[in-house]
C-alpha cells in the first residue's frame, strides 16, 4: 500500500515538478509570479487536441506542434504583455497574469467549447506488475519524460552559453544589459521554455483524465510546490513538485481527500513563517 | 579653453541636453570627446550631472526615466544616441558601472564568460586569458562565486568583465567608491597597462579628482550640467578654479 | 382576476392611443404580461450552466430543452402561441442563479422556468420559490427540500438519487447472484455525495450486504488512493458518484490495478464522452442507471428527437442522456401549458400540475407523473452500458422491469 502511494505520488509529483520548473524559469528571468502557469499547462493539452484531432498529425509531429506552439505562445505573452507592462510592482504583474489566465480560458472555451474532450495519444497504457505493486505505464512514462525534460533543462541552464546568459540576467538586469546581453531575447526564451515545460505537463495530465480547462486547478498545485521549494530555486521547484505529489497521495490515502489541502498548505504557511525563501532557495532573494 | 584632442575621435558627444521627466535640464549642451588611445577624466561635485552623462552615453537613461532632448553621441562612426545599452556594448563600449554590479550568483569565470559572450568564441577565450594575465587574482578565484569576494576583487572582476568583450572604449564609473585607498591605487596602476595591452581608450568618472587627474591625459569639469573647464589634466590640476572649488574640498574631505 | 383586468385596461388604453384598430383587437385578446403570456407568444425561463465547470453536462441539457421547444414552435406552438425561451447562463454560480430567477419573476416575467441545475442554489431558493409563485418545472437536479414537502411551484425533472441507488444495487446484486453483496462506493465529498452514500447504504443493508464509502475530491488528479481501498476491500461491484472525470479516473485506475468487477455510476455519468475516454477495454465493465434513454438504445422512441437534433445541429448530442433529459423536460413543459388551456397563468399552471399530470415522453424516459403528494416526477430507472462494437447504448431491460427495486 505504502509503496503504491509513494510510486503514484512520485509520478504525479514529477508532472507538478515539471510545471513548477516552468514557473521558476519565468520567475527567475522576469520576476513575474505567474498565476497563468496552470492555464499554460491547459494550453498544452489543447495544442495536443489541435494537432492530433483537428490536423490529424502523426504522433511525432504532434509533439513538435505542441512544443513549437507553446514556445510561440510564451514568446507572444512576453512581447505583448510582460515587456510593455514590465517593471511594475509584484502586485500589478500578478493581476496581469490572472487576467491572462482568464483570457486564455475564455479563448479556449470559444474555440473548443466548454465540454471536456477525449484525446488518446499513443502512449503506453498498460500495467507493470512487480510483486504486489502495480505500476501504470502511463505514470512511468510521465515520470520518465518529466525527469528527462528537467535534466535537459538543467544541463542547458548550467552548461550552455544561453543558459549562462539566462542566469546572468536573473542575477541582475542592469548588469546584464551593461554586459551586452540582449535581455529581451533571454526573457522571451525563458517564457518560451516555461510555457513548453507547462505544456508537456498538460499533455500528460490530459492523458490521465480529460482535456478540459478545469485541469488548471491541478496545474496550480505548481504554486505551493514552488513556494515550498523556493521561488528562485531550480532544484527547489522540482523537489517541491515531488513533495506535493507525495503529500497528496499519502494524505488522500491514509486520511481523507480533504486532508490533502491541509497537508499541502499548512507546510506552505510554515515555510513562509520560518524560511520564506523556501526549502532550497537562497536567503538573498531578488535583485541586489 | 584648450584645443580639444588632436587624436582620431573615438567617442564624441556634441550639444547633449538631457532632462528627467521633461523637467529642468540636467545636462545642457555638453561637448566632449575621447580620442583613440586616450584616457579622459570627468570631474565634478555630486549633482553636477556626471551620472546622467554616463547613463546617456551607455544608453541607460530611459531605464531611469530620462531622455535626450538634443545633441548627438557617436562611438567611432556609429551614431549611438538613444540606442539600447546592449547594442551600445556590442558597438565596442565596455562598462564598469558604479557599484560594480557583478553577477553575484555566478562564478568569476562565468562573469567573464558573460562579458566575452558578445565575441566569437575563439576571440572570447583569448581576451579572457588576457584578463587573467592582467589580474592574476581573478585566475586564482576562477571558480568562486562573485558575491563572496571582497569589494576590491569584485571591482577587478567588473573591470575584467568589461575588458573581456574586447571594447574600443571603456567607461569607468566611480571606481573608488567604497574601496580602501590602497586597493584603488593598485587598480588605477593597471590602467596604462590596460591601454597598451588591450588598445582600449578610457573615460573615467571619479570623485577622487587627484587620482583621476594623475592617470588621465585630459579632463572635463562639470558643474550644474555644463562643462565649465576642460583641457590637459596637468593644466586642469593646476587651475586655480578647480583647486579651490573641487580639489580643495576633496583634500579637506580626505584629510578630515 | 383583478390583476388581469387592470392589465387589460392598460393594454386597451395603449392600443387606443396608437389609434390602430388592429392593435385594439389584439389587445382585447388574452394577455397576461406579468405572467409572461402575450397574444402571440409565451415567455419561458431556462437556467443552465451553459459555460463553466458544470457545462459539460448542463450545456447538452440546455440544448436538448431548446431543441424540443424549437420543434414544438415549428409545429405551430401551443394553442396558437410560440414559446419563447429566455436562457440565462448560470456558470455554476449560485448568485447568478438567484439573479436569473428574480429576473423571471418580475423584470422579464415568464410563465415558468426550467433547469436550475445547481442543487445548492436550489436549496437556498426554496423559500423564494414558495413565495414568488413562479412555477419551476423540470429541474436538472432535485434538492430534497424542494419536493419534501411538495410545493405547488416546484416540479423535478431528473432521476432521483434514491432510485438510482435502489435500482443499481438491486440489479447488480441479482445480476451477479449475490447473497450479501460487498459494495465499494466512491463518491464526491459534497452534499449530494453524502446523500447518495446514505441511499446506497440503505439499499445494500436491505440486501444484507456491506458497503464501504470512499470519498474523492471534485478536483482530483488521480484516484490511486481510492482504488487501493477498493483493492483492499475486494468488493463484488463498485458504485460511483461524481463528475465525468471521477468515473474516468476510478475506472482507469481499477483497470491499472487489475480490479475486474463491474461498476455502475449515477445517471449523470452515462455520457458518450466518458465511454469514449475509457475505451472498450476499460469501458466494457462500466454501467450506469438512468431514467432517460439515449437515442441509440431505443432508436424508435427517439426518432422525432433525433431528427430535431440533427436539424438543430445537435446531432452528436442525441446519445447524451443530458440532451435527452432536456428534450423530455421541454416537451413536458409544452404539454403542461397546452393542458392549462387558451389562457394560461402561473396560478392555473401550478394548480393543474399539483392536481395531477402525466407527460407523454414517447418512451424516452420512465413514466413522468406528478401528483399532489409527489413532485419528483421520474422514478423508474434501468441499467445501461455502451456496446463498443455496435456503437450504441444497450439497455438491460425496460424501465418497469426494475420497479420492483423501488421502495
Amino acid at each position: 500500500m505504502l509503496s503504491q502511494f509513494i510510486f503514484s505520488g512520485l509520478a504525479l509529483g514529477s508532472i507538478y515538478g515539471l510545471v513548477a520548473l516552468g514557473f521558476t524559469v519565468i520567475y527567475k528571468a522576469t520576476q513575474v509570479f505567474n498565476f497563468a502557469q496552470g492555464m499554460l499547462m491547459v494550453c498544452g493539452a489543447y495544442f495536443a487536441v489541435t494537432a492530433s484531432i483537428h490536423l490529424g498529425l502523426p504522433f511525432p509531429l504532434t509533439i513538435a506542434f505542441i512544443l513549437v506552439g507553446a514556445g510561440i505562445l510564451g514568446i507572444a505573452i512576453y512581447f505583448l504583455l510582460i515587456k510593455p507592462l514590465g517593471g511594475q510592482a509584484l502586485l500589478p504583474m500578478i493581476m496581469i497574469t490572472i487576467a491572462l489566465s482568464i483570457i486564455l480560458r475564455a479563448v479556449i472555451e470559444l474555440i473548443y467549447g466548454g465540454a471536456p474532450l477525449t484525446l488518446r495519444l499513443p502512449l503506453p497504457s498498460g500495467v507493470f506488475v512487480l510483486g504486489d505493486v502495480r505500476i501504470s505505464q502511463l505514470h512511468v512514462t510521465a515520470a520518465v519524460v518529466s525527469w528527462l525534460c528537467m535534466l535537459l533543462f538543467i544541463v542547458f541552464f548550467r552548461r550552455s552559453r544561453a543558459g549562462l546568459l539566462m542566469r546572468a540576467t536573473a542575477d541582475g538586469y542592469e548588469a546584464a544589459v551593461l554586459s551586452g546581453i540582449r535581455v529581451d531575447r533571454i526573457n522571451a526564451a525563458a517564457w518560451a521554455i516555461g510555457t513548453m515545460l507547462a505544456a508537456i505537463g498538460g499533455v500528460f495530465l490530459c492523458q490521465l483524465q480529460l482535456v478540459s480547462v478545469e485541469l488548471e486547478n491541478i496545474g496550480l498545485l505548481a504554486l505551493p510546490a514552488v513556494v515550498i521549494g523556493g521561488l528562485q530555486s531550480v532544484p527547489g521547484a522540482i523537489l517541491g513538485g515531488l513533495l506535493v505529489g507525495l503529500i497528496e497521495q499519502l494524505a488522500s490515502g491514509y486520511i481523507s481527500p480533504k486532508a490533502r489541502d491541509i497537508f499541502i498548505y499548512v507546510p506552505l504557511l510554515l515555510i513562509l513563517f520560518i524560511r520564506p525563501w523556501g526549502l532550497f532557495g537562497q536567503k538573498e532573494l531578488g535583485r541586489v | 579653453m584648450m584645443s580639444p584632442c588632436n587624436h582620431e575621435s573615438l567617442l564624441s558627444v556634441a550639444g547633449l541636453s538631457v532632462s528627467y521627466g521633461g523637467k529642468a535640464l540636467v545636462l545642457s549642451g555638453i561637448d566632449l570627446s575621447v580620442g583613440k588611445g586616450e584616457i579622459v577624466a570627468i570631474l565634478g561635485a555630486n549633482g553636477a550631472g556626471k551620472t546622467t552623462l554616463i547613463r546617456a552615453i551607455s544608453g541607460l537613461l530611459k531605464l531611469h526615466g530620462g531622455a535626450i532632448l538634443a545633441g548627438q553621441i557617436k562611438i567611432g562612426a556609429d551614431d549611438t544616441t538613444r540606442l539600447a545599452p546592449e547594442t551600445i556594448v556590442r558597438l565596442g563600449l565596455g562598462q564598469v558601472p558604479e557599484g560594480r554590479l557583478v553577477f553575484k550568483n555566478l562564478t568569476v569565470e562565468e562573469n567573464l564568460d558573460v562579458g566575452a559572450a558578445v565575441l566569437p568564441r575563439e576571440k572570447g577565450r583569448r581576451t579572457m586569458a588576457a584578463v587573467y594575465h592582467l589580474f592574476p587574482r581573478l585566475a586564482e578565484r576562477r571558480t568562486q562565486l562573485a558575491g563572496l569576494m571582497s569589494g576590491g576583487e569584485q571591482q577587478m572582476l567588473a573591470l575584467g568583465r568589461a575588458l573581456a568583450s574586447s571594447p574600443r572604449l571603456i567607461l569607468v564609473d566611480e571606481l573608488s567608491l567604497g574601496l580602501a585607498p590602497l586597493i584603488v591605487r593598485d587598480i588605477y596602476a593597471q590602467f596604462k597597462t590596460i591601454r597598451s595591452e588591450f588598445g582600449t581608450s578610457m573615460l573615467i568618472v571619479e570623485q577622487n579628482a587627484r587620482l583621476a587627474l594623475d592617470v588621465s591625459e585630459r579632463a572635463y569639469v562639470l558643474e550644474r550640467g555644463e562643462v565649465v573647464l576642460s583641457g590637459l589634466s596637468a593644466d586642469v590640476a593646476t587651475s586655480a578654479r578647480i583647486h579651490e572649488s573641487y580639489l580643495g574640498v576633496q583634500a579637506e574631505a580626505s584629510h578630515g | 382576476m383583478i390583476t388581469t383586468g387592470k392589465t387589460r385596461l392598460r393594454a386597451v388604453f395603449i392600443g387606443t392611443l396608437l389609434g390602430l384598430g388592429a392593435c385594439v383587437a389584439d389587445a382585447m385578446a388574452f394577455e397576461s404580461p406579468q405572467d409572461g403570456v402575450y397574444t402571440d407568444r409565451i415567455d419561458w425561463g431556462m437556467t443552465a450552466d451553459m459555460s463553466g465547470p458544470a457545462s459539460a453536462a448542463q450545456a447538452p441539457w440546455g440544448h436538448g430543452f431548446q431543441t424540443a421547444i424549437k420543434a414544438i414552435n415549428e409545429k405551430g406552438g401551443v394553442n396558437g402561441r410560440k414559446i419563447n425561451v429566455l436562457t440565462e447562463d448560470t456558470r455554476y454560480d449560485a448568485t447568478v442563479e438567484r439573479v436569473a430567477y428574480d429576473k423571471f419573476v418580475s423584470q422579464t416575467p415568464t410563465l415558468g422556468t426550467s433547469g436550475m441545475g445547481n442543487s445548492s442554489a436550489q436549496t437556498a431558493l426554496v423559500p423564494l420559490i414558495k413565495r414568488n409563485k413562479l412555477p419551476v418545472i423540470g429541474t436538472y437536479t432535485t434538492a430534497k427540500v424542494a419536493i419534501d414537502p411538495p410545493t405547488p411551484y416546484f416540479y423535478g425533472g431528473f432521476c432521483g438519487f434514491k432510485e438510482m441507488a435502489q435500482v443499481g444495487i438491486g440489479f447488480f446484486t441479482d445480476h451477479l447472484k449475490l447473497q450479501s453483496p460487498k459494495v465499494a462506493l466512491v463518491h464526491l465529498d459534497v452534499a449530494s455525495g453524502k446523500e447518495y452514500s446514505s441511499y446506497v447504504e440503505a439499499a445494500v443493508t436491505a440486501r444484507g450486504g456491506t458497503v464501504k464509502s470512499i470519498p474523492i475530491k471534485v478536483v482530483a488528479a488521480d484516484a490511486t488512493p481510492q482504488v487501493l481501498e477498493i483493492l483492499a476491500m475486494k468488493p463484488d461491484y463498485v458504485a460511483i458518484h461524481g463528475v465525468p472525470t471521477t468515473a474516468i479516473l476510478v475506472i482507469k485506475a481499477m483497470k491499472q490495478y487489475g480490479i475486474d468487477v463491474p461498476a455502475f455510476a449515477i445517471t449523470y455519468l452515462g455520457t458518450p464522452g466518458v465511454y469514449e475516454n475509457l475505451g472498450p477495454d476499460a469501458g466494457k465493465n462500466y454501467y450506469f442507471v438512468s431514467c432517460f434513454s439515449p437515442a441509440s438504445s431505443d432508436p424508435k422512441a427517439a426518432a422525432e428527437m433525433a431528427a430535431a437534433a440533427d436539424k438543430a445541429g445537435f446531432g452528436p448530442l442525441k446519445d447524451d442522456i443530458n440532451f435527452v433529459a432536456g428534450w423530455v423536460v421541454g416537451t413536458t413543459v409544452a404539454q403542461a401549458i397546452a393542458k392549462v388551456g387558451a389562457e394560461p397563468t402561473r396560478e392555473k399552471l401550478a394548480d393543474m400540475l399539483n392536481a395531477g399530470f402525466t407527460a407523454n415522453t414517447s418512451g424516452l424516459s420512465s413514466e413522468l407523473k406528478y401528483t399532489a403528494a409527489d413532485h419528483e416526477g421520474l422514478h423508474g430507472l434501468k441499467p445501461l452500458n455502451y456496446d463498443y462494437s455496435a456503437k450504441a447504448f444497450k439497455s438491460y431491460g425496460d424501465y418497469k422491469d426494475f420497479d420492483k427495486y423501488l421502495k
